[in-house]
């Protein structure tokens, strides 16, 4: 009887051991997929989302992603397609995404075939820009590195040290850059105009503005937009152009807010 | 109208010009300065328009008075 007992308790220990233990391999391997699917977090800085340098050579990256294999990776690939690049010239499971603090672009690269190109996307509201960065030794120990678009024009340049000091920075005149940053700038510009219109005033102090003349062009357009101001302006609009006209006066850059 | 009342309705436009003065210059000072320059245009206005009702009521009963005599 108590035998039987000790084989039905270590039957059913080594059924619970072998389930769990079978239960653990069955998550590794979601959890090894799911990997596979999502992008995978390489470095973050989140202190750099806040701070951000008014210099250019300073750290704007805050955050870098492995792509997994998902719709992300794949839009990349067909916009890179789209610019007459060849797929298997990619190395696309090394493709990273770059985020920075000062601007909502965001920055691909996928390393290619060819150790001295890289392939850089420019993304923002499903825009790309498409560029190839070459990278070649340069006299005396430098490191050349450039910038061209897709039809093979460049439009920056730069000669990189051993400790990575920057040197002979050019950039260049390019159609295909230009109309990017006039997308870029424009979808920009629709989302702050928005942004005043559903805050109803403008977040600009006008005393900044270079000269009396401009202060009062825009205050007399912030005051369009309140209706207190244009409500002020029918009752007493002599008394409302003298307070703002005295307002300007000493209006510049450095004025006081 | 005895002297208290027209220092009070004379106050009316007089209040009134210096807070929409005041509003009006602290206008262009930017968003922080902008709900104080609004609240003191509004009082002026507001001042303005005290003053409007009081003079037309006063206006009526004056020549009221002047058409009973």
């Amino acid at each position: 009887m108590m035998k039987r007992k000790y084989l039905f308790a270590s039957l059913l220990l080594t059924g619970i051991i072998l389930f769990v233990a079978y239960s653990c391999t069955k998550d590794d391997e979601i959890q090894g997929s799911k990997d596979r699917t999502s992008n995978v977090l390489i470095y973050e800085d989140k202190s750099l989302m806040d701070e951000v340098s008014p210099y250019f050579y300073d750290n704007h990256i805050y955050q870098i992603e492995l792509l997994g294999d998902n719709q992300e990776r794949e839009q990349i690939v067909r916009a890179a397609l789209a610019e007459g690049v060849d797929e298997e010239f990619l190395m696309i499971d090394e493709a990273q995404k770059f985020h920075f603090n000062h601007t909502g672009v965001i920055m691909y690269s996928i390393p290619t075939r060819d150790p001295e190109q890289t392939l850089i996307l420019y993304e923002t509201e499903g825009f790309y820009q498409v560029s190839m960065a070459h990278f070649s030794p340069a006299e005396g120990g430098l490191m050349f590195f450039e910038l061209k678009t897709m039809d093979d024009r460049e439009y920056f340049s730069l000669k990189l040290d051993d400790q990575n000091n920057v040197g002979e920075l050019k950039v260049f005149e390019n159609e295909r850059v230009k109309s990017f940053n006039k997308a870029v700038y424009s979808l920009t510009l629709s989302e702050e105009s928005q942004d005043l219109t559903e805050k109803g005033i403008s977040t600009n102090c006008c005393r900044k503005e270079s000269s009396w003349s401009n202060c009062m062009k825009c205050t007399v357009s912030d005051c369009e937009g309140s209706w207190v101001c244009r409500f002020t302006a029918l009752i007493a609009p002599v008394e409302l152009a003298a307070g703002l006209a005295a307002s300007c006066i000493g209006a510049g850059p450095d004025s006081r807010c | 109208m005895n002297s208290y009342f027209k220092v009070k309705f004379w106050s009316l436009p007089v209040v009134g010009v210096i807070c929409i003065l005041i509003g009006a210059y602290l206008f262009p000072f930017g968003p922080d300065k902008r709900p104080l320059a609004e609240l003191l245009m509004l009082a002026g206005i507001v001042q303005f328009v005290l003053f409007a009702v009081w003079y037309f009521i006063r206006y009526r009963r004056k020549s009221k008075e002047t058409v009973n005599s």
